[in-house]
């Protein structure tokens, strides 16, 4: 179960969990990649989160600190336009939350609301384009939405994984129009997106599951 | 963790396998041995950046491009006098960081602004435009020119087309000018005027291998040409038996020309890349295939270069690139270049 209020501790499990789960689905991701890339984002997100998650100084008192310090890690080891455009995501997510001590929901839903429009603003990717912002929409989404009456961190995050999913799986419906993908127009239909699926995997390790 | 044998419907195919250390230290010790081979002309900044070992006179344009390895000796190899002032190298196949560009972009300025090459691949986009944020206002005056040419990307020349090995037509020619003294507004102009000139398609005729998924890049059966493999081993999947070299070499320079629309009486520069495991006996057949297509149809071929300059690491491959010359474009190829991967010896007749 995860606390209402994610204090630094929490923070630094759910980053590692997530490069622990990236490195899990390297070879998954690599051959969804394949299809339609150069296959090698699986092994590439791996290796760049389990980088930064080494570098962040995991003593850190406060919550926010710590992912200021993850999204400048990535920003500073990043590579390739998947690593480029998480980079900025946990950059913006960091910045909003720098002075938090312990991070709540609405604060949580805010800092990813401003993340994934600077993702969407300098990726130039919208909704239904089959990228990473099919997954990203959906689950920050969920997380402004905090429906039903059980509005916990642990229900809230958990029900947001599942909609990164489910917006990660919606992706082999659509011809992708950005990225290394586009110029394979129709044969980029019947494939999951790498990028969705990918945070798919760091939403389902957030929300303590694997 | 290799896997450089894929089977399909035909069977077996075999990539040639590439040998490497720990795969997370790939980046850092090729570049490490590159820079130390070729220190007479490049040497490693302490901030990252490949540099010149001798650096450009000051008041000149300094020009920059980053670049994912594996396609060696793109680009760190044209780093040198006539050519880039600075690499910034990524990772395999992977752009490098916007921080690592805007630390290039620093490291190349000669006090006349920096002009910011950017081979149009969403990563090396991404990572160009974060790095003109990063070094805003306070920085160098710093543009940045996305360059295209390999036509199997797009069915418009624009910015649907990615960058490919023609692109050493721009490279050298845009090098020249910034030599010359000309102005960042100048060495732009010309940047766009090449890109506009210029057109590449590639085929290739045995994969490779990724070193660090250990997955198999570009297989293809024995005896077929994958056609538009771009440096990536990304393709359109369009795939043609191989009867000779002169096939397929007339195959390329006819889709090429065509999208160029060259005329009869223009003059063009040809460059035949070998991606990376060609003999020089099958690129100078394509080159001389080339060459002979071209003038057959009253098109002069004014220079030929054939060489390994952007590879996809052990791909049998080949590219065809075609410029279209005129007398402006013509004298900057023509003048005096050094660095590890590209020279022209000539006189500099840049006026």
């Amino acid at each position: 179960m995860l606390p209402d209020s994610l204090d630094a501790t929490e923070v630094v499990a759910m980053l590692t969990r997530s490069a622990r789960e990236l490195r899990v689905a390297a070879s998954e991701l690599d051959a969804l990649d394949a299809t339609i890339g150069d296959g090698d984002l699986g092994s590439s997100l791996a290796a760049l989160f389990e980088g930064s998650v080494d570098e962040v100084d995991t003593a850190k008192a406060s919550a926010g600190l710590v992912l200021k310090e993850i999204g400048e890690s990535l920003m500073r080891r990043c590579s390739g336009a998947s690593g480029t455009l998480y980079a900025l995501l946990f950059t913006t997510v960091g910045a909003e939350l720098a002075d938090d001590a312990t991070i709540d929901l609405p604060e949580l839903a805010r800092a990813f609301r401003c993340g994934l429009e600077m993702v969407k603003q300098v990726g130039g990717a919208s909704l239904g384009d089959a990228t990473m912002v099919d997954a990203i929409e959906p689950f920050v989404a969920t997380l402004e939405a905090r429906d039903g009456d059980d509005v916990t961190m642990d229900r809230v995050l958990s029900t947001a994984a599942d909609a990164a999913q489910r917006g990660a799986l919606s992706t082999t419906e659509l011809v992708a129009k950005l990225g290394r993908a586009r110029g394979f127009g129709d044969r980029s239909l019947g494939h999951v997106d790498p990028g969705a699926r990918s945070f798919a995997i760091i939403a389902k390790a957030w929300a303590g599951q694997s | 963790m290799t896997n450089n044998v894929v089977t399909d419907s035909m069977g077996e195919i075999h990539c040639r396998q590439i040998l490497v250390n720990d795969p997370k230290q790939l980046a850092a010790e090729l570049i490490d041995g590159y820079v130390d081979v070729w220190r007479d002309h490049i040497s490693r900044s302490p901030e990252g950046p490949i540099v010149r070992t001798t650096p450009k006179e000051r008041g000149r344009v300094g020009l920059v491009i980053g670049n994912g390895l594996g396609h060696e000796p793109a680009m760190m190899g044209l780093v040198g006098r006539g050519l880039f002032d600075v690499n910034v190298p990524g990772e395999l196949f992977a752009a490098p960081g916007p921080m690592a560009i805007a630390a290039g972009i620093r490291a190349a300025d000669r006090g006349a602004g920096v002009l910011l090459c950017v081979s149009n691949h969403s990563g090396d986009v991404l990572s160009a435009e974060l790095a003109l944020r990063m070094v805003g206002t306070a920085g160098p005056d710093c543009r940045m020119l996305r360059l295209w040419d390999d036509i199997s990307t797009s069915p418009l020349h624009g910015p649907d087309r990615r960058g490919g090995a023609g692109l050493l037509f721009a490279w050298k020619i845009i090098g020249a000018a910034a030599e010359a003294g000309l102005s960042l507004s100048e060495c732009e102009r010309i940047g766009v005027k090449v890109r506009d000139n210029v057109r590449s398609l590639g085929a290739v005729f045995e994969g490779t291998h990724n070193p660090i998924t250990g997955n198999a890049i570009s297989p293809v059966p024995d005896g077929t040409a994958l056609v538009g493999a771009g440096v990536h081993g990304d393709s359109t999947g369009e795939v043609l038996r191989v009867d000779n070299v002169d096939s397929i070499a007339e195959l390329l320079v006819e889709r090429v020309a065509t999208d160029l629309q060259v005329e009869p009486g223009e003059r063009c520069g040809v460059i035949v890349n070998d991606a990376g495991a060609m003999t020089v006996l099958e690129v100078t057949l394509v080159a001389r295939a080339a060459k002979r297509w071209l003038n057959q149809r009253g098109v002069g071929v004014e220079r030929l270069w054939t060489g390994r300059y952007a590879t996809t690491l052990a791909t049998a491959g080949v590219g065809v690139s075609i410029c279209r010359f005129d007398d402006e474009l013509l004298a900057l190829w023509d003048s005096e270049c050094r660095s590890p991967a590209f020279n022209v010896y000539g006189e500099n007749r840049v006026a």
